[in-house]
């Protein structure tokens, strides 16, 4: 398999001005590449290269260190790269090296400093916590599935995956040392191999290794694992199996989605450690991610909703709720409507319209559910992470819900 | 059959009830008496898998252009406006636009051409022969600015994703002169 070119990333730890690339803008980004994204592996490099040099620095390609390889192409020369980032307009602290390394996923380059496994670490944490804040404070009574789904609508991988094509982020066929450093390198699941995450199997996943790289420990003699791989759900087991005997190349390889999702992740990971941590990536997520259109009211699949809604009258002491017609044509007709209310003592729960009375009746019902579940308080409450940057913040808690009928 | 008999017995009227003799033209069809709670299944609540839409300018903007390939001749005179651009404003047009990737190529032996690329996958295509370098500029600000999508005649003065905030009107629920005979 192909790998990115170790001389190419380890190169983008030391700093140099380029001969072709745009001196004046992208030689502002150069030094801020120093400040936390090098890893502990390249201190030494750091240190022989002080940092008053870089400013006196007049050669061309100056290096500290002497490199037998000059790579063909700099992240800071890619015009691509420098493209996205004024797209999506990251300020001139966020370092092309660090969005170019958010660019190559696990399975192009398995060493820790150069993929973006790390910073897509910290983003999907980040992402999840805006997001089910967000969710959870505009819905305080959505049931936990219906959560669930949102928070997959919002960053899920399909969800991320347009995100990042929306960008304008194309991928290379196949990774390699003489890709363009702003196109997302992957290692492509072959066509008819199954993709098989952790999240969806349940279980470790199919991949042990790809675990050990988001820096676990060891597995060899761990009872935890040797427990979790006998509880794994039998497809998974099969699969395991299937990979253990096919071809390579389904260990390490993932589709364009997930690739692109984690590129998405890597980028917010990169916004906090750069841009200006917290509110800076509040402010990124809520204007790339939570502005998007979400219609949660369609993530609903109700079972019995007539009698959920009387159980939920039940919970909490209301009225037992009566349908009533109240309206209805062409009732003998080919195509009768029924307009039916669900009220609760005086007052009116919800509304539905069918072509027959029991269809009428169910939509009533989901109709009242909806509108408990999709509460929302118009204003004064705050977002849990107003607080994040200044503990001292007027705070207005959310009201909490007990939860979803269950019975 | 819809006017068969069952159908029409499982509404039956209240009358009696205070509430009802409000609204004497309302009848029950049923009502949600609880089931004992031995007979009551889990009453499971599953969220369907929805991925949110994009709203371009909702929060952030992203600019639709991804790239704009400037192609010349080094010999044809119908060049002569395009070099002349690439030679005095180019940098200063990329130095404007940092979101849009600048490629600069020769193209021997044809007009000049502006090509932009898009979000969407799609190009378009400007040939920019014997124009001045600033009718030059003014096309690259053209492709710049294009969305990328096909040109098509808008009709309706609002495209939106929300939904309407008065709702679809009903005349079930119209009130006064706007009732219609259903």
């Amino acid at each position: 398999m192909k790998r990115v070119s170790r001389a190419t990333w380890d190169s983008l730890l030391v700093p140099r001005r380029c001969i072709c690339g745009n001196p004046i803008a992208l030689g502002d980004l150069l030094p801020s590449a120093f400040s936390s994204s090098v890893p502990p592996s390249t201190s030494t490099i750091r240190a022989l290269t002080p940092p008053s040099q870089k400013s006196k620095n007049t050669r061309l390609f100056h290096t500290s260190t002497p490199l037998s390889v000059i790579p063909k192409a700099q992240p800071t020369q890619s015009a691509k790269l420098a493209a996205l980032h004024g797209r999506l307009e990251l300020p001139n602290k966020y370092p092309l090296t660090t969005l170019g390394r958010a660019l190559i996923d696990p399975t192009a380059e398995p060493q820790h400093h150069l993929n973006n496994d790390s910073l897509s670490t910290v983003g999907n944490v980040l992402l999840g916590y805006y997001a089910s804040e967000y969710l959870m404070v505009t819905y305080p009574r959505l049931p936990y599935a219906i959560l669930k789904s949102a928070m997959e609508g919002y960053v899920g991988d399909k969800a991320l995956a347009a995100v990042g094509t929306e960008w304008g982020v194309e991928a290379a066929f196949a990774p390699g040392t003489t890709v363009d450093p702003g196109l997302l390198q992957f290692n492509r699941l072959a066509p008819g191999m199954p993709w098989l995450p952790q999240t969806r199997m349940g279980g470790l996943g199919l991949n042990p290794p790809m675990r050990r790289r988001k820096m676990m420990p060891t597995f060899e003699h761990n009872p935890s694992l040797e427990k979790q791989l006998a509880s794994e759900p039998e497809a998974m087991k099969r699969a395991r199996a299937a990979a253990a005997r096919g071809p390579g190349s389904m260990q390490d390889a993932v589709p364009l989605e997930a690739a692109m999702a984690n590129f998405v992740r890597a980028t917010v990971g990169g916004v906090y450690l750069h841009a200006g941590g917290l509110l800076a990536t509040k402010g990124f997520v809520s204007a790339h991610i939570l502005s998007r259109k979400l219609d949660v009211d369609k993530l609903f699949q109700f079972e019995q909703p007539t009698r959920e809604l009387s159980r939920l009258c039940v919970r909490e002491g209301f009225h037992q709720p009566i349908a009533r017609l109240e309206k209805e044509t062409g009732r003998y007709s080919r195509h009768p409507v029924f307009i039916v209310g669900v009220y609760s003592g005086e007052e009116k729960l919800g509304e539905g319209q069918g072509g027959s009375l029991p269809e009428a009746k169910i939509k009533a019902a989901i109709s009242a559910l909806k509108g408990w579940y999709l509460y929302s308080p118009v204003t004064g409450v705050d977002l849990p992470s107003k607080t994040d940057g200044e503990p001292e913040a007027p705070f207005s808690p959310s009201f909490i819900d007990v939860g979803d009928v269950v019975s | 059959m819809r006017h068969s008999r069952p159908l029409q017995n499982s509404v039956h009227t209240t009358a009696t009830s205070r509430l009802h003799a409000k609204r004497p033209t309302t009848r029950h069809i049923d009502d949600f008496a609880p089931p004992p709670l031995w007979t009551v299944p889990v009453m499971v609540i599953k969220g369907l898998q929805a991925v949110s839409k994009a709203q371009n300018g909702v929060g952030a903007f992203i600019l639709q252009c991804k790239r704009l390939e400037f192609n010349f001749c080094d010999h044809g005179g119908s060049s002569r406006g395009m070099k002349a651009f690439l030679r005095t404003r180019l940098a200063t047009f990329a130095k404007e636009n940092p979101q849009v990737e600048i490629v600069v190529a020769p193209r021997p032996h044809k007009h000049p051409i502006i090509r932009g690329v898009y979000i969407n996958g799609r190009e378009k295509v400007v040939c920019v022969r014997n124009l001045e370098l600033l009718q030059v500029l003014q096309k690259a600000e053209l492709l710049r600015d294009a969305s990328g999508v096909k040109l098509k005649k808008i009709n309706k003065p609002v495209q939106s994703l929300n939904e309407s905030v008065r709702g679809i009107w009903s005349p079930y629920h119209a009130k006064g002169e706007d009732v219609y005979k259903v």
